[in-house]
């Protein structure tokens, strides 16, 4: 059999297909290890940038949590400082009562016979009066003053006189007290070598730390009272503002966008308002927006808004320059401000650029966050701005190279408001309310011009197709919870009931009827709404506006009529 | 002839039994198994960059460590003003007792 060439033929063949098969395994069992080792060296990488990241967040956590442990002891201890000062600023009175009463019953005391400090004898004294420059008494020998250096101690000390006077000392170092910085008695713990931190923003926040490599520095040193400086929180964002005295009333001011909110995102809701020192000041009842509107000026005065506050003991408020003042060019300013929303209150440096008769261009370098910051004078302390708004600069052929390619910062002045507009927050909100409605309404509209009627025109067909970035259907769904909305909604259903029953292709005649109705009604709905959004009266923040929404509703209103009286008949 | 087919038919038999020892299948279901960890993994990373990326509306790493640093640093600012604030506080409460000290002297003194 070993000699018979079939027999070495058949074990050939045999080899040949075990070989195969063998190599076949082998390269899917090699690509199968491959993949599993590529997916674990994948996961391996994957897990170890998990770790990393947990540990970085928990590392960030115990950095916040410490900060606000830190913030809130630094809130007590401004607030015992402060008690240790109006302490002291009592005592100081007392003391001066106390002084101020010894010396003024004096009157009529008998000081029996006493030597002065040259050896001369006063005999029989009887006291006069008492005042800084010594004792006028009726003696033995007629009537005199006797002056402060002549007098004996135990006088002196009565009555507080000659250079070793109490009231004098204490005032000194009183006042020594209040001034003189509080000492870091510490070395920063911080493990790095930057020294770039000023000595004297050691004492207070810097700016909110930022992502982002065009954020401010640190703040170079202004300090501020973190109580008259506040953070507010809408529904839309954060934004700033502070607290100011203004013929004798307190307010607390802002912009009107902080608390409106923007063409593009209307305020529904103020969430919080908080001094920068941690108090919460409630929602105001009442609130004033600037009534001064010039149409040829955007982002100008319309955009301030302040309302009532009540201070508490010891708080202290900023006051405005007066509308006369002088601003020069270069003027040292300090933007105060909720940078980027991080509530914390940053404190930026920099200095008037240009003027105008309702605003200033500050160099601070504020940021979306600090809209409705007070800009104060660095010297005086008194509010110049309120920072408002931000101009993304120009680049062209003519602000090549010049400092107008680059973002420009305005602030307006809030002394320049002569009118003002008294709202309730309801009232305000259901205002905004109804300019969101309005918008929304809108775009309900403009999803019903590509309503489709059915192929039997048996009723409307609503396309689920997208237009734009949004789907037909599912706005028209949507847009039914307001006014023009539920019209649509409401329209379109009772023209299915209304035509939905036929099997067959309806005839025109039958139809153009009820589609014509249903144009009508939600035409006139929207005609309506146009009409009282035209007339409606409000503050010109709100009602710059209006123009821009009336507009889009007008092209889409003529479109929706376009449509009824072209594709349904 | 059919005696010498043997040897054929045994060793393909054999290349077909070692074939189908298959040890794909199971690196197959390791590997999809690998994989639904790597996608687990995914959703974990999403979720940790959306905490990450809470109020900094960015989730790189690099800029987030520099951020804290930042915040490190404003951390010991804080810290180095509270000790001076605290020292301060103490001062003042030593002068507030002096103050006191001589306001009752002085007021003894007057009531003799």
């Amino acid at each position: 059999m070993l000699t018979s060439p079939k027999f070495w033929l058949l074990v050939v063949i045999g080899g040949g297909l075990g070989g195969y098969f063998y190599y076949d395994h082998t390269t899917k069992l090699k690509a199968s290890e491959l993949a599993v080792q590529e997916v674990t060296s994948r996961l391996a990488s994957q897990r170890s940038f998990i770790a990393q990241k947990k540990a970085f967040l928990h590392q960030r956590r115990d950095t916040m949590e410490k900060n606000q442990v830190l913030l809130k002891a630094k809130g007590i201890l401004d607030k015992r400082l402060e008690k240790i000062n109006a302490d002291l600023a009592q005592n100081t009175d007392s003391f001066k009562m106390a002084v101020e009463n010894a010396r003024s019953s004096a009157a009529g005391k008998e000081l029996g016979d006493f030597t002065l400090t040259n050896g001369k004898l006063v005999r029989s004294a009887k006291i006069r009066k008492v005042d800084e420059s010594g004792i006028s008494l009726i003696y033995a020998d007629g009537v005199g003053t006797v002056t402060v250096d002549l007098l004996p101690e135990n006088l002196k000390e009565k009555y507080d006189l000659g250079a070793n006077a109490l009231i004098p000392k204490l005032i000194a170092a009183v006042t020594a007290f209040k001034t003189s910085p509080p000492e870091a008695a510490l070395k920063p713990k911080s493990t790095t070598s930057d020294t770039t931190l000023p000595e004297t923003a050691k004492a207070q926040a810097p700016a909110t730390p930022s992502v982002t490599t065009t954020a401010p520095a640190p703040a170079a040193g202004a300090s501020f009272d973190a109580g008259c400086l506040i953070i507010i929180k809408t529904d839309h964002g954060s934004g700033s503002g502070f607290i100011a005295q203004v013929n004798g009333k307190t307010y607390v001011y802002t912009n009107a966008h902080v608390i409106c909110g923007t063409p593009k995102s209307f305020t529904s809701k103020i969430e919080s308002i908080k001094t920068a020192s941690g108090r919460n000041i409630p929602i105001p009842y009442e609130i004033e927006l600037s009534n001064t509107y010039d149409p040829n000026s955007s982002n100008g005065l319309e955009d301030v808004a302040r309302f009532p506050v009540t201070l508490k003991e010891g708080e202290t408020s900023y006051a405005l320059v007066d509308t006369n003042f002088s601003i020069a060019v270069n003027q040292r300013v300090t933007a105060y401000g909720n940078s980027l929303g991080g509530d914390a209150v940053t404190s930026l440096e920099g200095a008037v650029l240009g003027l105008g008769s309702d605003r200033i261009e500050i160099s601070c370098q504020i940021v979306p966050g600090n809209s409705g910051g007070p800009v104060v004078l660095t010297d005086t302390k008194q509010v110049l701005g309120i920072s408002t708004y931000l101009d993304s600069g120009k680049s062209d052929i003519w602000t090549r190279g010049t400092v107008f390619e680059n973002v420009r910062r305005f602030a307006v002045r809030p002394d320049k408001v002569t009118k003002w507009r008294k709202m309730q927050y309801t009232s305000l909100m259901s205002s905004l309310a109804e300019l969101k409605a309005f918008h929304r309404d809108t775009l309900t509209l403009a999803a019903a011009c590509y309503l489709d009627p059915k192929p039997n025109r048996g009723g409307f067909d609503i396309p689920s197709r997208p237009r734009g970035d949004y789907i037909i259907r599912q706005v028209i769904v949507d847009g039914s919870r307001f006014t023009l909305g539920a019209a649509i909604s409401n329209g379109i259903a009772k023209v299915n009931q209304r035509l939905g029953f036929s099997k067959g292709t309806m005839a025109i005649t039958q139809v153009v009827p009820v589609f014509a109705e249903f144009f009508a009604s939600v035409a006139q709905t929207s005609s309506s709404q146009i009409s009282m959004l035209s007339n409606a009266d409000r503050a010109p923040y709100m009602k710059q506006f209006i123009p821009e929404l009336l507009e889009i509703r007008k092209t889409v209103h003529a479109n929706f009529l376009n449509e009824g009286a072209t594709r349904y008949r | 002839m059919f005696n010498m087919n043997y040897p054929c038919i045994f060793t393909a038999l054999a290349g077909i039994l070692l074939a189908s020892c298959d040890k794909n299948e199971p690196m197959s279901k390791e590997q999809a198994a690998l994989e639904a960890q790597f996608i687990q993994g995914n959703e974990e990373m999403g979720n940790l960059d959306a905490e990450l990326a809470q109020g900094t509306n960015t989730t790189d790493l690099n800029l987030l460590e520099q951020q804290h640093v930042e915040w490190v640093k404003y951390n010991a600012a804080i810290e180095q003003a509270l000790a001076g604030l605290s020292k301060k506080c103490t001062q003042g409460d030593d002068l507030l007792k002096k103050v006191h000290s001589k306001l009752d002297a002085y007021k003894a003194l007057n009531a003799q």
